[in-house]
């Protein structure tokens, strides 16, 4: 290689961008169909990789967390999740907005909190999945 | 061995000035690591300048002592594993022989994100933060695109003055 191109774009470099382009895009769309689109009916809530708790998304209530990490406030109801504030520096959750679908996140990295929406089986009983599970195997 | 101190006193030098500028720029896009990486110019020079454990000295140096002066713990961790990965990946591309610094600091901006949000990942135990990867891959190229162009022209400058050409690694 020439002396002079050491230093200044050449052809290589704009393929190597080229294909670390294409596994962000290929990155991208896996993640994506990981993704689900289907409406979620429940959110479950981790602090620091531990649930925190698991809440119904037709039951308008207000979650506050308060760790040693930070403040939290995430408001669910009709259908929806979001964080209604925070002190964490950044504020990139309460930028994320409103979350609805299985699969959907709010992340807090400062203060470790995650909000992901999930699809529970939704049974006659109000009960719990694995009580319905009983039932038809008796 | 005077001649390296002093050469590697300037390098660490403007490495911790360009990390500071950068401290002071508020970049908030919705996605957290988003920066311009600044120091990268700094440390695609180095590569073509220091000998390779005078540059491995220059970015931990840099990565740590800015850390402690103008970020956080956790943001110290972060930069750790992006700075290592990157600078790793910027030696082996450079070693190819078929990339310039504009390519070799592309690699860099992208490994460095990737690392961060690897760190990030095991750090808090968070695995949907992978999907900030694929915007930070794309930041990564285009920041690295136009520090690349920047080293470049540096590197361009310091070959063609005298005091610095014998030091330029061939």
């Amino acid at each position: 290689m020439k002396k002079s191109s050491l230093y200044s774009l050449c052809k290589h470099d704009l393929y190597l961008a080229a294909a670390l382009a294409g596994a962000a895009v290929l990155l991208f769309l896996l993640l994506l169909l990981l993704r689900g689109s289907q409406p979620g009916t429940a959110v479950i809530i981790t602090v620091d990789g531990q649930e925190y708790g698991t809440y119904s998304l037709d039951e308008e209530q207000d979650i506050v967390i308060d760790t040693r990490l930070g403040h939290n406030h995430i408001h669910i109801g009709e259908g929806t999740v979001y964080m209604e504030e925070a002190d964490c520096p950044d504020r990139y959750c309460v930028s994320t907005g409103h979350i609805s679908r299985n699969g959907d996140t709010i992340v807090c990295l400062p203060h470790r909190v995650v909000a992901r929406i999930l699809v529970l089986e939704p049974d006659p009983d109000g009960q719990k999945d694995e009580i319905q599970y009983d039932a038809i195997a008796e | 061995m005077a001649r390296r101190v002093a050469t590697d006193g300037i390098f660490i030098a403007l490495a911790l000035i360009f990390s500071y500028v950068e401290s002071l720029i508020p970049f908030h896009f919705g996605v957290p690591g988003i920066k311009l990486g600044l120091a990268n110019i700094v440390i695609v020079t180095g590569l073509y300048y220091l000998s390779l454990p005078d540059l491995c000295i220059l970015s931990l140096l840099r990565i740590v002592v800015s850390g402690l002066l103008f970020g956080n713990m956790m943001s110290l961790i972060y930069s750790l594993a992006g700075g290592m990965l990157s600078l790793l990946v910027m030696i082996l591309v450079k070693h190819t022989r078929k990339f310039s610094a504009v390519g070799v600091s592309i690699a860099g901006g992208v490994f460095h994100n990737v690392g961060q949000i690897l760190a990030a990942m095991l750090v808090t135990g968070i695995p949907v933060i992978v999907y900030y990867l694929p915007v930070l891959m794309g930041v990564g190229i285009l920041t690295g695109f136009l520090m690349g162009l920047i080293a470049g022209r540096v590197l361009h400058v310091l070959n063609v003055s005298s005091i610095f050409r014998q030091n330029i690694q061939k």
